[in-house]
């Protein structure tokens, strides 16, 4: 990894973590629903410099993030991670597929369902284990694959406006 | 690489509206109720004197007792939800209650000091009442 | 082309840089959640909701703000023979019998509140309230000893000697009853061990009295229902809240009915019978005690001498629904803050 490489993915952090303390000063009634702009952070390593590369990021972005906000190690940090993980890894596979079946709008969006789903599992599996949450799946899926179409039309943007200035660092 | 729409930066793919349609069909299907019981709380409390707290398993039918200074008071369960079978009560306001269902919910019988809820808040409902 | 790339790249270093320092001079929403538990305690349901980051947090705070309750029922209620107040009706005639300072405070703060609402709430009423026996459901008594009963109330008689932090009782079979006032009290102990525990965001809701700090996580408010006085189970309206208490006296929460006459607990000091003019009254201010006895205070006052109680306090506010159902609000802007 050379040190453009560095310095792009440390870039790319630094936005994540500043887009994620941002979205979680919104209050919301549904708290782990964000616009999820963050992940557009990992999506654009992933399909730029790699599976390895989005993780990395997805990984600093929640550790920091929940450093700086509290709750590391904790249930909240456990969700994140979770999803975290689990969004860049579908990213990842999806990605094989991006520009020629589909766009990074369809690798947002599966990324995203990706990541609601593996909360919810952990939070059932793992934190509440007695309680039934099958009624929180729609309460999560659902604005998650829209932040997910969200993100990726953004992404589209971005990725094809600068495409210069990102094939010049990948 | 089949162009589906695009004007400036957006460019989408057939490939996004399949992928688009089977995400949106998967969540559409994890999102329907499933069954009468969907949303419904799991068990209730049952407070009674000296600040004793019993949790009562919703998902079974049956009829427990509950035992207070004027004597038994019966709480039956069943299909989910909860009423006063019996109280030993003067003015029986507990049994006129009838069955509750909706976290939140509560049945008070103070003569008798029992108490039948429903942890937890409708959406929409208040976090508390004055009364 | 790589002199663009550095520039664009500087651009969005600085940018992030910034966007990064700025959010943490904000406060921050934390990860916390909502836990509730619920107890009956003088003869009450009593519920708490708090909002902390762990449910071991929320449980052990809660418990010790239970165990204040309790402790503060244990030494008020006139009805517990070992109680404070039980022993001061005893010995009251005798002697002066000394508080420790909290409660001799509380004690202060009921005379102050019976001599401001002119006798309307009268902490001296034990006399009264004994005979009707609202404690174990309540019996009619005759008209005989209810005014020999009533000739016992007064609370110019009660002696606070403030110096020595002690109380006596200047006539003969007169007692000391704080239920108006009591449960308000131990509402706000119970607040502040909670805070004392760090947790600025619960709510404690002692079978009508209430008292709320914070919000709910992600709200800048909690909700509060104020229950309709002639439909169980049925709000007569809504208020979103932060940091006050919020107390209802009702005619419905006590009473029985003889002869086809309901008669509820909230008693007229001047001629021992429940009082007539109002189906509940809401009392918001900063502390439960307060709010409790306001309440029943502008309970016994009637709609319009009531609302002009509350006007009178500061920092107090509150609605009467009068007998007919009728609303009455001390001032506008609260009834606008009211939602149906």
């Amino acid at each position: 990894m050379n040190a453009r490489k560095v310095s792009f993915l440390g870039v790319l952090v630094a936005l994540a973590l500043a887009l994620h303390l941002l979205e979680a000063q919104i209050p919301s009634p549904l708290p782990w629903v964000r616009p999820g702009l963050a992940n557009l952070m990992t999506l654009i390593a992933v399909l730029t410099a790699g599976w390895r590369a989005g993780l990395l990021v997805a990984v600093t972005r929640v550790a920091i993030g929940s450093l700086l906000l509290g709750g590391f190690l904790g249930p909240a940090f456990a969700l994140s991670l979770a999803g975290g993980v689990a969004s860049t890894l579908v990213m990842a596979l999806m990605a094989r597929g991006a520009w020629r079946l589909w766009s990074p709008l369809a690798v947002s969006a599966a990324g995203a369902v990706a990541h609601g789903a593996a909360q919810l599992l952990v939070l059932a599996a793992v934190l509440l284990r007695a309680t039934d949450l099958s009624w929180l799946l729609p309460w999560v899926l659902v604005p998650s694959l829209v932040s997910g179409i969200a993100t990726g039309l953004l992404a589209n943007l971005v990725l094809l406006r600068w495409q210069g200035y990102f094939r010049a660092v990948a | 690489m089949k162009r589906l729409w695009g004007e400036g930066g957006v460019r989408l793919l057939l490939g996004d509206a399949a992928v688009l349609a089977l995400l949106g069909a998967a969540v559409a299907a994890l999102s329907l109720p499933r069954g009468p019981a969907a949303g419904r709380p799991a068990a209730a409390e049952v407070l009674s004197a000296g600040g004793r707290v019993t949790a009562l398993d919703l998902s079974r039918d049956a009829v427990i007792e509950v035992t207070g200074p004027l004597g038994d008071t019966k709480v039956e369960v069943r299909g989910g939800r909860v009423r006063v079978l019996f109280s030993p009560c003067p003015r029986q306001d507990c049994r006129e209650r009838g069955w509750i269902g909706e976290p939140g919910e509560m049945i008070v019988c103070l003569p008798n000091e029992v108490v039948v809820r429903l942890p937890g808040t409708r959406r929409g409902a208040p976090d508390a009442i004055v009364q | 082309m790589a002199f663009i790339a550095l520039k664009m790249r500087k651009n969005i270093f600085v940018v992030g840089l910034a966007l990064t320092i700025f959010p943490n001079l904000c406060c921050s929403s934390g990860n916390k959640q909502v836990f509730s538990e619920s107890k009956l305690i003088m003869g009450t349901v009593v519920q708490m909701t708090v909002a902390t980051r762990t449910e071991q947090e929320a449980r052990s705070a809660m418990q010790e703000a239970f165990a204040e309750i309790e402790r503060a029922d244990g030494l008020l209620s006139s009805y517990r023979e070992g109680s404070l107040i039980a022993k001061l009706n005893r010995e009251g005639h005798d002697h002066k019998v000394p508080f420790e300072k909290d409660i001799f405070d509380l004690m202060d703060e009921a005379a102050t509140m019976s001599e401001a609402s002119g006798g309307a709430f009268d902490l001296t009423i034990w006399p009264v309230a004994s005979l009707w026996g609202f404690d174990k459901g309540g019996v009619l008594p005759d008209k005989g000893s209810l005014e020999d009963a009533v000739a016992k109330v007064g609370y110019r008689n009660l002696h606070l000697d403030k110096k020595n932090r002690s109380v006596g009782f200047h006539r003969r079979g007169m007692g000391v009853d704080l239920g108006a006032i009591a449960k308000g009290w131990a509402v706000d102990r119970a607040m502040a061990r909670l805070a004392a525990r760090g947790i600025d965001h619960a709510i404690i809701d002692a079978g009508g009295d209430l008292r709320i700090s914070g919000s709910r996580p992600g709200k800048g408010f909690w909700r509060i229902g104020v229950q309709h006085p002639r439909e169980p189970g049925v709000l007569l309206l809504t208020f979103d809240l932060t940091d006050t208490a919020i107390v209802t006296s009702g005619d419905y929460e006590r009473f029985f009915i003889e002869g086809g006459v309901r008669y509820h607990h909230i008693l007229d000091p001047v001629t021992g019978m429940p009082a007539t003019g109002c189906q509940s009254v809401t009392v918001l201010a900063a502390t439960a005690a307060e709010a409790d006895a306001a309440a029943t205070a502008a309970f016994v006052l009637g709609p319009e001498r009531g609302i002009s109680f509350l006007r009178s306090r500061p920092g107090v506010r509150g609605l009467i629904v009068d007998a007919d159902g009728a609303l009455h609000w001390t001032d506008g802007d609260l009834e606008k803050m009211a939602r149906r």
